[in-house]
């Protein structure tokens, strides 16, 4: 049976050091996905990992348990905050950005579940970069356009044009791919 | 209408976009590499990390002395002062914040808010049997969970910053967070002290350098004068008593003789230079080293279809001393600012004329000023190349010998040159 969230605080607060490469063993590979999903190339998205990390492992005495599930939370927010500062710090190309607006249009319902994860995964990295770091904080950082506008230093409008190109494009790529499967 | 949907449609009836997709890839995880976990935990403190008490508490550890003495230091010390300071803090923060064997391991520099291995932690000496783990697992919803725990890594932060007491430029950066820390969204401070850190490390992490340059003025300088005939030659003439002898022009005016010209071209001084660039503290350094300057003047006299020309060539050997400030780094491209001065020593000169070489009676110490703007590329780590178009100011040396120094001493010119960035 796995040992809960729960148990593994309480082993690391009981001064168990072999609990903190216990939490790396269970969620460094979950972090690495939600560092990806920002930051495409793979040497940076280690990077940002690894500085993760060492700030979770180091200051996990103040997480404060909340529920099964909340420590995953917590660790991809933190590996969300890294990676989105160094985007920052290293990409400023996106902050200035001369992104187009995107008319929304009303699309019909994307069949997301018939593509498998990985390949879904890789269809949101091939995104054109903003919308892909839009997407990313919006829908698995679930933060609001207003969030986003304010960290990146874009405008709200902007956030939200891009997740709309993003859908668009997103549901062109699932259907090429649903289609090339079924030939 | 459809954007509140996206952002709360996960509690309505029916699923919208984002959450489907959050769903469908709620467990997806890429693979990291075996030796990910020993780079970790050689950056982790030996001890395991006891639970913070509450936040205030923490961002008391820097003590309040520490910070009126960091800012002191920034304010008052002065740069040579902060040099000197530096000096013995860079070291010993070398060591402490980036072991050698670690320096190539991250190209993201902010894993300097970490104690790094070997550092003995400043826990606070509490029991890990503090920890908090709240008895009861309840959640009133899914944003509330990770609003707060999202807020939870920003006073750790600080407190681990705070346990780098004696690096000193690390100190200010509290000093000046801390008031403003309650009027800001935690986001933001750990974004601000993010980027503070990164910038004091960056430009830490500037090692000396070694310049190879070649700089240029802006235009010659020429001049076509008249010759004025003698006042002897005048008198022969009986001119002043009686001008109608020479010419229709009278009174005291001068005279120029027909067909007779004097050309002067002062062509721009080319520099080659050497020179080694220390850093003195975050941000600014001092660059000084030897300079090779060449001068060239031709002087022509023209008398009837007598042509007459000489070329002159003055050889400076120079020390310049500037101070350089970086004003913002992005990758291997860096702007700066630099201002100094440039002392000249004249160590030969020579004029040849019909093809004959004479030496001259050497030139003054020429002392100049200038500022320029520099922009550096780097390719590699290691090398860069750099432009910096500027303005330069020559002081008149009082010295007789006429060159483009005296007869343009303020002038615009451009250096460009090969940085080796030592010590990467």
């Amino acid at each position: 049976m796995q040992e809960t969230e729960r148990q593994l605080i309480e082993a690391i607060q009981a001064g168990d050091r072999e609990a903190l490469r216990r939490l790396y063993e269970r969620y460094s590979r979950y972090a690495m996905g939600v560092s990806l999903r920002i930051v495409p190339e793979r040497e940076d998205a280690l990077d940002i990992v690894q500085d993760a990390f060492v700030s979770i492992l180091t200051t996990i005495g103040t997480f404060e348990y909340r529920g099964e599930g909340s420590l995953r939370n917590w660790v991809a927010k933190i590996t969300t905050n890294r990676a989105i500062n160094w985007l920052k710090h290293h990409d400023r190309q996106l902050l200035s950005d001369q992104l187009p607006d995107e008319i929304e249009e009303e699309e019909e319902e994307t069949p997301l579940e018939e593509v498998p994860p990985d390949i879904l995964s890789g269809m949101i990295d091939r995104l054109p970069k903003t919308s892909r770091i839009i997407v990313n904080l919006h829908v698995f950082g679930q933060m609001p356009h207003k969030e986003i506008a304010h960290r990146l230093g874009i405008n709200e409008k902007t956030s939200m044009s891009q997740l709309s190109r993003a859908k668009r494009l997103l549901a062109m790529m699932i259907k090429e791919y649903l289609n090339s499967q079924r030939t | 209408m459809k954007q509140d949907r996206q952002q709360t449609g996960k509690h309505g009836p029916e699923k919208d976009w984002a959450q489907r997709l959050r769903d469908h890839l709620a467990d997806y995880e890429a693979p990291v590499p075996d030796d990910l976990w020993e780079k970790i935990e050689a950056r982790l403190p030996k001890e395991v990390v006891c639970p913070t008490p509450t936040p205030k508490k923490k961002a008391r550890i820097v003590p309040l002395w520490a910070r009126w003495a960091a800012v002191a230091a920034v304010f008052v010390g002065g740069l040579v002062i902060l040099w000197k300071v530096e000096g013995g803090m860079w070291r010993s923060a070398e060591g402490r914040l980036l072991p050698e064997g670690r320096k190539n391991e991250n190209r993201y520099e902010a894993d300097q808010t970490t104690p790094p291995k070997g550092t003995p932690p400043n826990l606070g000496g509490e029991s890990c049997a503090q920890g908090k783990i709240t008895p009861k697992e309840t959640i009133s919803s899914d944003e509330k969970t990770e609003k707060e725990s999202a807020e939870k890594p920003i006073q750790p932060i600080q407190s681990i910053l705070s346990e780098e007491k004696p690096i000193l430029p690390i100190q200010p950066i509290l000093s000046e967070e801390k008031p403003k820390e309650s009027e800001k969204h935690p986001e933001d401070v750990i974004r601000e002290l993010d980027r503070k850190i990164m910038e004091y490390e960056q430009r830490r992490s500037h090692k000396a350098s070694l310049n190879l340059y070649a700089s240029n003025g802006f235009g010659n300088q020429s001049f076509r004068n008249g010759v004025l005939m003698s006042p002897e030659l005048l008198a022969n003439y009986d001119y002043y008593t009686n001008p109608s002898s020479v010419g229709t022009r009278g009174g005291n005016s001068p005279v120029y003789l027909a067909n007779h010209e004097e050309r002067q071209q002062f062509y721009q001084p080319i520099s080659f230079g050497l020179s080694v660039n220390i850093p003195i503290s975050s941000g600014f350094s001092a660059s000084s080293g030897v300079v090779y300057t060449r001068l060239r003047s031709d002087f022509t006299s023209i008398a009837n279809s007598l042509v007459y020309e000489r070329q002159q060539t003055l050889h400076y050997v120079g020390i310049p001393l500037t101070v350089q400030y970086n004003v913002w780094q992005w990758r291997g491209l860096n702007v700066y600012a630099t201002a100094g001065g440039q002392v000249d020593f004249n160590v030969k000169a020579n004029v040849t004329t019909e093809g004959s070489e004479t030496t001259l009676e050497k030139d003054d110490l020429q002392w100049s000023v200038n500022a320029a703007v520099g922009v550096q590329y780097n390719f590699i780590p290691q090398l860069g190349i750099y432009a910096e178009p500027g303005v330069k100011h020559y002081f008149d040396n009082g010295s007789h010998i006429q060159n483009f120094f005296k007869h343009r001493p303020t002038n615009f010119n451009l250096q460009i040159g090969l940085r080796l960035n030592m010590g990467k």
